[in-house]
This record gives structure tokens, sequence and C-alpha cells, in this order.
């Protein structure tokens, strides 16, 4: 099930009805959205629901256990805990790395073993991804570990524990809440407000569009057929389709994240915001505190401070980590070397970052007139060209099947001997370039002098503001493609 | 923002105001027009005993027009109740028979007796599309999902987990919830931005020569390339199964190859495809006793007869139909069936 396909429309009222009729109680309320993340997710494949509900049990019972307080003998506990918060990384990641790994390792072994005229046959096996993995495997690890460190006290309720992790509007897609974000809001009885009620509709609302209108709009017609047969368009085609992409993986993301988050409120239930207005990076470290930010912020806690800040090799050795650490986001976001050389990229651009400003700081100290020119409008527009360059440019590998198909397409944003163009009506194309300038929009009305006019809407008054939502309903209902909707993100 | 409960309320009220008014528009422009649907025919044949049973893709609901002209005709004497499958191929067909269709054939009352008593003829309408594999490339849109009732639904989710396929289910039940909105109801049709920007734009809402023209080429064109798919195994396997399910309720059946728009059909299609798929129904046909009324390219339905879709007979053409048929190659509907067929004595057999 999927928050933009017609079984939904019929799931969430269902849930909602069933949510706020019932007294406001704690563990009422938990109940019935537990029984609904478990339908939810049992309606994709009911069999790997004991995967997820196997895999918080355990965690739910070695996070008790480390939640315990401190005892007599301390090094006797300390081993222990560590061999808990081993045991638990161990099924977590070991899960994660059977499912979304094996066939990719074992490939790669094979072939690598190949390549020195050595015969390897690791089994690779044809295993169904069990849907978001990824994302609940990576928000138990935070818990566990902020439970380990003793930032977190360990959930005592079950119940709120497999709450937190089967929550079905963040379920299969984030946004990958942290323990201290949820699991104080689910040891609460959610009161119905209007606010909630208002504030929840419009996000589900902005949200369907960017998903369900931009995504699914610019995917199918300027993007897909582009990739499918690049030999046969035109330069301007191929740039269109990256530009296209940029979109609609922006459109795709964000728009279900948007969308995730407001139902989570119209539970009364606030998660984390995934995306906020990336297209207004300067800078690659900004673009990625704006783009999917829990699951960089997760990279950031859990693998890179750790890291730099610890004992171990890796101290001090900054560049370093940065590259593991979108290594490591390359191979989360799908078992494929392109998706690695794709983290290799952005590693590559955040160390040069860091290289760069480090200069500049240098520069700075000498000459303060330095400081002056990192403020001026120049400088701003030079860095967002840059940064923004840098990252739809990266995103060739990211939608490529292939290395072949990654560069082919690259060398054809110069010069291609294909002809044709895309082909899109006259009606779909003002549709697409509605959607565009959607996206714009969205950014635009986030920059300090436009704001004033996401108040004034506000300001309407409510039957103008009402007359509004109608129209965009109306026109979402004449324009959202019927049953194209695919959701990339989910693959991950 | 900052909303009270009255805030909420206005927001939510003018907006549903603004919907409905423009639902109305739209509804002016392109009227949600209430196809019969499976459903529609199945729970026709729950209430009623007819003496003949209709099944096949949308191009059934012509023969439901056929029906009541025979109910018009015989004073009820003869009738028939036509179920039609939504982009059916044989092995929804199959389906539907045997799931939604059986257990109302088979029903007996209290004493006994069977519910369906008059039941005689099994028709079964056809095409050399319904012949060509199921596609597992693409969800496929609407089967036999359309004919599912909740629990075939569950069922098929529990084992498959929702998808493209039994989503359609959902699909379907909104439509159906939806039947009088023009938003909802037309949205698969496409038509209704077209339609629209037609009026604005100020042309005629009738489609130009050249649109006529490469929509028939289109057809032909499909029709032609469909020589590659017909007479799958498993939709003939269904066909078999079909003709098996007839026999043993001991119905006098008839295969009736659906009439096409004169247009779509080009010489080459007439000598490869559908001559090469009339040919195989009827050496099916030939040794199981069962009637083929072949109407591809026979009827007198001309192209304006049929929909905007190239592919459905309009509600003139249904009504021309219906009268020549019956007088014709479907007069047989008219006479008491061969003396033996019917449910009553297969049951005594």
């Amino acid at each position: 099930m999927s928050f933009v396909e017609v079984e939904f429309a019929f799931f969430l009222p269902v849930v909602l009805a069933l949510y706020w009729v019932m007294p406001r109680i704690r563990v009422l309320q938990n109940g019935v959205l537990l029984l609904a993340g478990w339908v939810f997710y049992a309606s994709w494949n009911w069999k790997l629901l004991a995967l997820l509900v196997g895999g918080s049990l355990i965690d739910y019972g070695l996070g008790r256990f480390l939640g315990r307080g401190v005892s007599a003998d301390d090094a006797t506990q300390g081993s222990r805990r560590r061999l808990a918060l081993g045991l638990s990384l161990c099924v977590n990641l070991g899960a994660l790395a059977y499912f979304k790994y094996e066939g990719f390792f074992a490939q790669s072994f094979n072939d690598l073993m190949g390549a020195f005229g050595l015969s390897a046959s690791l089994p690779v096996l044809q295993i169904i991804l069990p849907l978001g993995i990824s994302f609940y495997t990576l928000q138990r690890v935070g818990y566990i570990v902020d439970v380990y460190y003793r930032r977190l006290p360990a959930s005592r309720s079950l119940l709120d524990f497999l709450l937190f992790t089967g929550f079905f509007p963040q379920l299969t897609a984030g946004p990958i809440a942290r323990g201290a974000e949820l699991l104080p809001q689910l040891e609460k009885p959610r009161r119905l407000t209007a606010m909630l009620l208002a504030s929840g509709a419009a996000t589900v609302l902005l949200g369907y569009m960017l998903k369900a209108w931009v995504a699914d709009s610019i995917g199918p017609q300027l993007v897909d057929p582009v990739f499918a047969a690049s030999a046969q368009y035109t330069s301007g085609a191929h740039w269109l389709a990256l530009f296209g992409y940029t979109l609609q993986i922006f459109g795709d993301f964000a728009g279900y994240s948007l969308i995730a988050i407001g139902i989570a409120r119209l539970f009364g239930v606030e998660l984390p915001i995934n995306f906020d207005y990336p297209f207004l990076s300067k800078s690659l470290p900004e673009f990625w505190r704006r783009w999917h930010i829990t699951l960089n912020r997760w990279l950031f806690d859990y693998i890179y401070s750790p890291l730099v800040s610890g004992s171990g090799w890796f101290r001090g050795r900054f560049y370093s980590a940065l590259m593991l650490v979108f290594l490591a986001s390359g191979l989360w976001h799908g078992a494929a070397f392109t998706f690695v050389f794709w983290g290799v990229m952005h590693g590559i651009g955040m160390m040069v970052h860091r290289a760069w400003d480090e200069y500049y700081r240098s520069l700075c100290r000498k000459d303060r007139r330095y400081v002056a020119w990192r403020k001026t409008l120049g400088y701003s527009l030079a860095a967002w060209f840059v940064t923004q360059s840098y990252f739809v440019l990266s995103l060739i590998p990211f939608r490529a099947a292939d290395f072949g198909q990654t560069f082919a397409f690259a060398g054809r944003l110069l010069s291609s001997g294909g002809t044709q163009w895309a082909q899109v009506g006259t009606v779909p194309t003002l549709n697409l370039l509605l959607a565009a300038g959607f996206v714009l929009l969205y950014h635009l009305v986030e920059l300090p002098g436009l704001r004033r006019l996401r108040e004034l809407f506000f300001a309407v008054p409510a039957p103008l503001r009402g007359a509004a939502y109608g129209l965009v309903v109306i026109y979402l209902l004449l324009f959202v493609p019927v049953g194209a909707s695919t959701f990339i993100y989910r693959q991950f | 923002m900052n909303y009270g409960w009255k805030q909420l309320t206005l927001v939510t009220l003018s907006a549903v105001v603004v919907i409905v008014i423009a639902d109305l528009f739209f509804a002016r422009i392109v009227p949600p027009v209430q196809m019969r649907e499976v459903e529609d025919g199945i729970s026709d044949f729950a209430r009623r005993n007819p003496e003949t049973l209709v099944l096949g893709s949308s191009h059934a609901r012509t023969l439901h027009v056929v029906g009541e002209e025979l109910q018009r005709r015989t004073g009820g004497e003869h009738s028939l109740v036509a179920v039609p499958m939504e982009n059916g191929k044989i092995e929804p067909y199959l389906w539907v028979l045997r799931n939604r269709l059986q257990p109302l054939i088979d029903e007996r009352d209290n004493n006994g007796r069977l519910l369906k008593s008059n039941l005689r003829r099994f028709v079964l309408i056809t095409e050399w599309w319904d012949s060509c594999p199921m596609d597992n490339n693409a969800p496929y849109w609407n089967i036999p999902a359309r004919a599912w009732t909740l629990t075939d639904f569950t069922v098929d989710v529990a084992g498959e987990g929702v998808n493209g396929f039994n989503r359609n289910y959902f699909q379907n039940r909104l439509r159906r919830l939806f039947s009088g909105s023009a938003l909802i109801y037309n949205r698969t049709q496409q038509t209704l931005v077209e339609r629209t920007m037609d009026m604005l734009r100020g042309r005629p809402l009738e489609p130009t020569d050249e649109v006529l023209e490469e929509k028939s080429l289109a057809w032909q064109q499909m029709i032609e390339k469909g020589v590659r798919c017909i007479n799958s195994d498993a939709q003939m396997r269904a066909l078999a199964d079909i003709a098996d399910f007839a026999q043993s309720r001991n119905l006098e059946m008839t295969l009736l190859l659906f009439p096409r728009k004169p247009s779509t059909l080009s010489e080459q299609a007439k000598q490869t495809t559908l001559a090469r798929f009339a040919r195989s129904i009827r050496e099916f046909a030939a040794p199981r006793g069962i009637r083929v009324v072949d109407l591809t390219s026979t009827s007198p339905l001309k192209d304006e007869d049929f929909m905007e879709d190239f592919d459905h007979v309009n509600a003139v053409g249904n009504r021309e139909f219906a009268i020549w048929a019956l007088d014709h190659d479907l007069a047989f509907l008219q006479t008491a069936p061969a003396s033996g067929a019917g449910m009553a004595t297969a049951v005594q057999e």
C-alpha cells in the first residue's frame, strides 16, 4: 500500500475515524495505530511482517537490558552491555545486509575472482527486499545506540516501542525519527485539535502535489523515454531529462515525506522534517543538511561523529570520515556500483568543499576583504550554481542502470547524434511547466524577502482560502496521471 | 497558520462547494455515463431466471440492449441477462463463470429445486483480442478484480500483497462510489481536459478527419499485429473449460464473434488475424456442437454506430444492432432451445 494509491483513500479514513472515536487513552490510541501499521505492512507482504515485528521485539528486549541502572560490577556490566549492543547491530545490520546486499556482494565477489582468473560461485540469491527495511533498521539502530550511550531512556512499554518501529506514516520510507523525537510523543495520549487537522491536511495536500503531480507527471514524460533510448535523443533532450529527473526525485521523495508528516500530524504525532528547500543550498554541506535530512543526520550522528571524535584511526581524519559517510549513503541508496560511484562523487565534493572552506578562511584571516566578498550576491550566486550543478550531474549515475548508461548519457549531454526531442503535446507541456514552476515557487517563498507571500495567503478570509484549496484539488483531479505512480525511494 | 474549528469548517465547506460546482460544470461537458458493469450483470442474473446467459467483454453491453428488444418482442417469454466483463479475456470470463455465476446457476431453493430453472442457453461474446495472453509486464487494468467480492480481494492480497492487479478492486469500487461525479468517474477516460480545452478554444467537439484517420490506422495496425498473439494456450484452455462447464449444465452454447468498426479492419487484418481466429473458433466449436456466430465484419453496423473509442457500439448502434440481430443471426434467441437443453434436464440426468 502506498499513500498515493487508491486503497489508501479507503484505509486512512477508517483508521482516522477509529483512532479519534476511541477514548483518549494512550494504550487504545497506540493500539489502533500499531494495528493499522501492521495491516499497512501486511498489505504489502504479511510474511515479512514477522521480520519487522521479530526485529522490534529483539531490540525492545535489548533496549530494556541496556537501559538498566548502573550496578556495582561496572566492568562486567560494561562488557555485557557491549555484547547486547553488538547483538542488536548484528541482528539489524545482518538482516539489512542479507536482504539488501547479499546478491550485490556475492556477485561482486564472483566477478572479482573471475577477473583474477579464479573461479568463485557464491550463490546470488533472489530475495525480496522487505519494504522499508533501510528505514526502520536505521531507526532501530539509532534507538539502541542512544540507549547504550544513555542519551535516551529505554522504552518501558512494549506497545509504545512496537509503535515506534511500526508507525505506518513513516514505516516504509521515513522520515527516520530519533527515539527522543517520537517515543515521548507516543507515551502520552493525543488530543484532536482543529489546528492539527488543518495543518496535517494542508501538508498532505502539498506533499501530494509534489509526489503525484510534479514527480509522476515529469518522470514518465521527460525522463524515462530519454534514459530508455538515450541514443535517439538530442543533447537538449538529455539536459531536459536530467533537470526533469532532479525535479522528479525531489517531488517524489520530498512529496512522500510531506504526506507522511501530514498523515502523522492528523494522528497528533509530529515527525521530523526531511527536506528543507534543498535547491536554495549554496554549498554541499548545506545541501545535505536540507536534503533527506533524517538520513544524513543519522549518518553524521552514528557514523561520522563517533569516528572523528572516537579513539580509533579515524580520530580527527575528517576527510576520510566524510568519504566513508557518503560511501555508506551511496550503498544505502542501492546495492549497485552506480550508487557507490554517486557516494564517492559526493564524498569528494564534501572533501573539496572542506578544503576550499579552510583555504578561504585562511584568506579571510589575512585579508578582511575576503569576508566581505563571501557575503556578496555574486559569491552567493556562484556558490549556488556550483552546488546545484554538482548535485544535478551526480544524478546521472543515480538514475542510470549501469556505468555504460552513465557515461553514454553524460557524453550525450555535450554531443548527441540523436534527433528526437521530448514528445509532449501542448496541454501536457503547459502542465509540466506549471509543475516545474510549482517547485520553483515552493522554494522561492522560503526566501526571506518572499516569505510574506505565505503569510498573506493565510491572512486571506477562510472562504477564499478554501476556494483556493478546492481549485487545487480540481486541478489535481484533472492532471494527476492515473496509475502512473511509482515511488523511487521505496526501492531503497 | 492558526486555525479554530470554525475556520476549518469554513475552509472545508468552501473547498467542497468549489469542487462540487466544478464537478457539475465538467459533468455538462463530459457527462459521466453509467456503464453497465459486471456487478450489474451478476446482480441482474441473481434476481432473474433468464433463458439465456450472456458473458463477454464490455461488448456484452450491446447484448443487454438485445435482451431488452427480446423482452419487448416476446413479452418476456424469452429473456437474457448479459454480464459484461470490462477489458476481459477468456481466463477472466472463466473466473467470473466459476466464482460468481456458477453459485447462482447451481443455487437451489429449500425443496432442492434449481432457482435458474429456465436457463437453457449460454452465449460467450468474444473476439481475437480475448485469446491473446494476459500481459504480465503491466498491472492488468481491471480483470478479474472488477468482478471480485471483498473476500476475493482479501484472499488475493493475503497471497500477493496489494499490487497493480488487485488494486483495481478498489479503483473500481471508488469509481462506482462516485459514479455521479465527472471529475472522479471520468478521470480514467482522459477526455475531460481535452473536451474542456476544445470548448475553451471554441473548436467543435467532434474529432477532425485526420484524427479519425490516425485512430483507424492505429486500430488496423493493432489488429494486424494480433496475429502474433491469438489463440494462446492459456486462453484456449479457458475456453475449453467454459465449454465443458456449459456442457456439464446441459446449456446450449453459442460463441459470438462481436462486430468491429468497419474502418478498423484492413484487408490484411481480415485475412490474417481475424480469419485465423475465426477458423480456430470454428474448429474448436464444431466437435463440441457449439454454435458460432461470426459478426466481425458482417453486421450492418457502420462507422458512425461506434463510440469515439472505436471499439464499443453507441446507443443508436446498439438499438439498430438489436433489431437486426434478432431478425438474423441471433433470431434463435426467440425460439425454444433444442429439446433436452437446460439446467433442469442436466439435473435429471
